[in-house]
C-alpha cells in the first residue's frame, strides 16, 4: 500500500467524515478531493496514516473510496474490452516489509542504517545504479519495497517478469530489474511515456484531465461509431499510432481517423492463414523476452505492402 | 562542565591559527560505524597523506563529506584511497568537492538521527605505523548528540590530531564517550552548541594518558 493511497483515505476521512457514502459516486468526484488535498498541501504526516496502514497489514483493509473507484475500473476495462487481470483481488503480499529487507540484505542488496536513524537504501551500486532510499527512518516505506513484497515470492513461479511503468519511473525499474534478476528472475522492462494534454504531461494530481476520462472518450465515440470499431480504433490510436513513447499531445482528431479506419479494417481484414502461418506470423512480431510485443502486432495491422493475416488478428486478438 | 571563558579561549586560538582556507575535502564512505575499525581506518588514512595532501586538507579544516553506502560495491568504479578492516568504511581523497561529483550521484548523504548510545567500556586502538608509543585518550561528549554529528566530530577529532603529529604511530588511542576532563588538552573541539547558540560545547578533547588507564568505575 504507497502513501498516497493512504494520504487519499486519512484526507477523505479528516474532510469528509469516517461515514461518508461513496457508493454513487463517480471517477471524477472521488477525484475532486485528492487534486483538492495536493492543492491545499493537506497531507497528514506519516504518524495519522498509521491506523490505515495497520489495518491494510491486519485486515486486508480498503477505504470505501478506493472499493468504489475499483468497482468503476472494472467496468471501464469492460467498456474498454479489455482483460482485468484482477483489479478487486485483494490478496497479502507474501513477504512483510521486514522479509524484503532481510532478504535484500543477505545478498548484498540494501543497506539498513536504521540503527543510526537512517533509511534502508536499495543498493544495487556495484552495477552502477544510484541509491535508492526505500523505508524512512520512520518506518515508511515506499512503493518500491511494495512491489518487492508481492514480487519476490513469485520469481520462482514465473519465467518472465515483466515490468510496466511509467517512463519517468524509469530509473526506478532499472534498478528493480537489477534486484529482481539477483534472485533469478527473467525481466523485460517495458517504459510507457504518458500522452501530453495540450503540450504537457503533468501528473494526475493536478487535475487538468477531467474531459480525457475513459467515459468522456467513450460517450464521445460511441455516439459515432460501434462498439467494435471503438475497442480497435483506441488500440490503433493508442498502441500504433502514439507508440511506447507518445511523443505527441492527444489529438481528438487523430483519434477520429483511426477509428474510421477501424471501421474499414473491420469491413476489409478478411485476410486468414491456418494456424501454422499464423503462429509463424506471430513468430515475426517477438521481442526479446520471446513473448509477442502488442506494439509490432498492431502496427502491422496498418501494413500494405506485406501480406498479414489481419482476419486472425482481429479475431484472436483486437476484437475476439 | 568547563567553564565558557575557557572554551572561547580555546575557540580563538585555533581561529587565530588558521591561515587561509582550503578547497580540499575527503569523502568517507560508510555501510556501517564500527568504530575501532573506523577510528583505525581513519587514522590510516590521515597518516598515509603526502605532506602537501596533509597541509591542503588541514588548511580546509579536514572537510569531509560522509555519503552511506557500501565500500564493496564500489571499487570497479571507483576505488577508495583506504578501506577500513572489515569494509565497513572507505575513504576518498583529498581532492575538490566537484573530483566526487559521480561518486555523490551514486550514493547518498549519510543519515542518522538516531542519539549515539553509551560504550560500555571505551574503544582502543593502536595509531598505525609503529609498535608502541604514548597513551592517548579521546573524549567525546555524546550527550544528546546524533550518530550523524558524533561521526563529524570523531573524524574531526582523530584527523585533525594525526596530522597535527598529537597521535604519532604506535600510539593507543582510547575512545571514551563521556566529557572531558579540564584542561590541559593536546587537542580540542570546540563550537555553538547546536542546542543553545549563545553557549560554546567541548564536543571533543584528545588528552595525554601518563599511567595505564583506570578501568571500572
Amino acid at each position: 500500500m504507497t502513501a498516497q493511497t493512504l494520504e487519499y483515505w486519512e484526507y477523505l476521512d479528516r474532510t469528509l467524515g469516517p461515514d461518508a457514502d461513496y457508493a454513487g459516486w463517480s471517477d471524477l468526484e472521488l477525484s475532486a478531493p485528492y487534486v483538492r488535498m495536493h492543492a491545499e498541501r493537506a497531507k497528514a504526516p506519516f504518524a495519522d496514516l498509521q491506523p490505515y496502514l495497520e489495518a491494510v497489514e491486519r485486515d486486508g483493509y480498503v477505504h470505501p473510496a478506493s472499493q468504489r473507484l475499483i468497482g468503476i475500473w472494472q467496468e471501464q476495462f469492460a467498456r474498454l474490452n479489455l482483460y482485468d487481470p484482477g483489479l478487486a483481488i485483494n490478496e497479502p503480499p507474501g513477504m512483510s516489509v521486514e522479509d524484503v529487507v532481510a532478504a535484500l540484505a543477505e545478498r548484498g542488496l540494501c543497506l539498513d542504517h536504521r540503527r543510526y536513524g537512517g533509511p534502508v537504501y536499495l543498493d544495487a551500486t556495484d552495477r552502477g545504479v544510484p541509491l535508492r532510499r526505500a523505508v524512512g527512518a520512520d518506518g515508511q516505506a515506499n512503493y518500491l519495497i511494495c512491489s518487492l513484497r508481492q514480487l519476490l515470492p513469485m520469481v520462482g513461479d514465473y519465467d518472465r517478469i515483466l515490468l510496466a511503468y511509467d517512463r519517468e519511473l524509469d530509473p526506478d525499474h532499472v534498478l528493480l530489474d537489477h534486484l529482481l534478476t539477483a534472485f533469478g528472475a527473467s525481466v523485460t522492462r517495458l517504459s510507457l511515456g504518458r500522452v501530453p494534454l495540450d503540450g504537457s504531461i503533468k501528473s494526475s494530481r493536478h487535475g487538468g484531465w477531467e474531459s480525457h476520462t475513459v467515459d468522456a472518450l467513450a460517450d464521445r465515440a460511441l455516439s459515432d461509431f460501434e462498439e467494435e470499431a471503438f475497442w480497435l480504433g483506441l488500440r490503433l490510436y493508442f498502441i500504433a499510432v502514439l507508440t511506447r513513447e507518445s511523443p505527441a499531445s492527444f489529438s481528438p482528431d487523430v483519434l477520429r481517423k483511426q477509428l474510421q479506419r477501424a471501421v474499414r479494417l473491420i469491413e476489409n481484414g478478411t485476410e486468414r492463414v491456418d494456424d501454422d502461418a499464423y503462429r509463424a506470423f506471430l513468430k515475426t512480431k517477438r521481442a526479446d523476452g520471446g513473448y509477442v510485443d502488442p506494439y509490432r502486432l498492431t502496427v502491422s495491422l496498418n501494413e500494405r505492402h506485406k501480406p498479414v493475416p489481419k482476419g486472425n488478428l482481429l479475431d484472436e486478438v483486437f476484437l475476439p | 562542565m568547563i567553564a565558557q571563558e575557557v572554551l572561547q579561549h580555546e575557540l580563538a586560538a585555533r581561529l587565530a591559527a588558521m591561515g587561509e582556507l582550503g578547497d580540499q575535502a575527503v569523502v568517507a564512505v560508510l555501510r556501517e560505524v564500527d568504530l575501532a575499525a573506523y577510528v583505525e581506518g581513519a587514522l590510516a588514512f590521515a597518516l598515509a597523506l603526502d605532506a602537501e595532501q596533509a597541509a591542503g586538507w588541514t588548511a580546509s579544516l579536514t572537510r569531509t563529506l560522509f555519503l552511506a553506502g557500501d565500500p564493496g560495491h564500489l571499487a570497479a568504479r571507483h576505488r577508495p584511497d583506504h578501506v577500513a578492516r572489515g569494509g565497513g568504511a572507505a575513504w576518498f581523497g583529498p581532492g575538490r568537492p566537484d573530483d566526487y561529483q559521480a561518486l555523490r550521484l551514486l550514493l547518498r548523504a549519510f543519515e542518522g538521527e538516531a542519539p549515539v548510545p553509551a560504550l560500555g567500556e571505551p574503544v582502543r586502538v593502536r595509531v598505525p605505523g609503529a609498535d608502541g608509543g604514548p597513551h592517548r585518550r579521546l573524549h567525546l561528549d555524546v550527550d544528546r548528540m546524533s550518530w550523524q554529528e558524533h561521526l563529524v566530530h570523531l573524524n574531526h577529532a582523530v584527523c585533525e590530531a594525526a596530522l597535527a603529529g598529537d597521535l604519532p604511530p604506535g600510539a593507543t588511542l582510547e575512545l571514551t564517550h563521556d566529557p572531558a576532563p579540564e584542561p590541559p588538552w593536546l587537542h580540542a573541539r570546540v563550537g555553538t552548541d547546536p542546542r543553545d547558540s549563545e553557549r560554546l560545547r567541548l564536543f571533543a578533547a584528545l588528552v595525554a594518558v601518563d599511567k595505564e588507564p583506570h578501568h571500572g568505575p
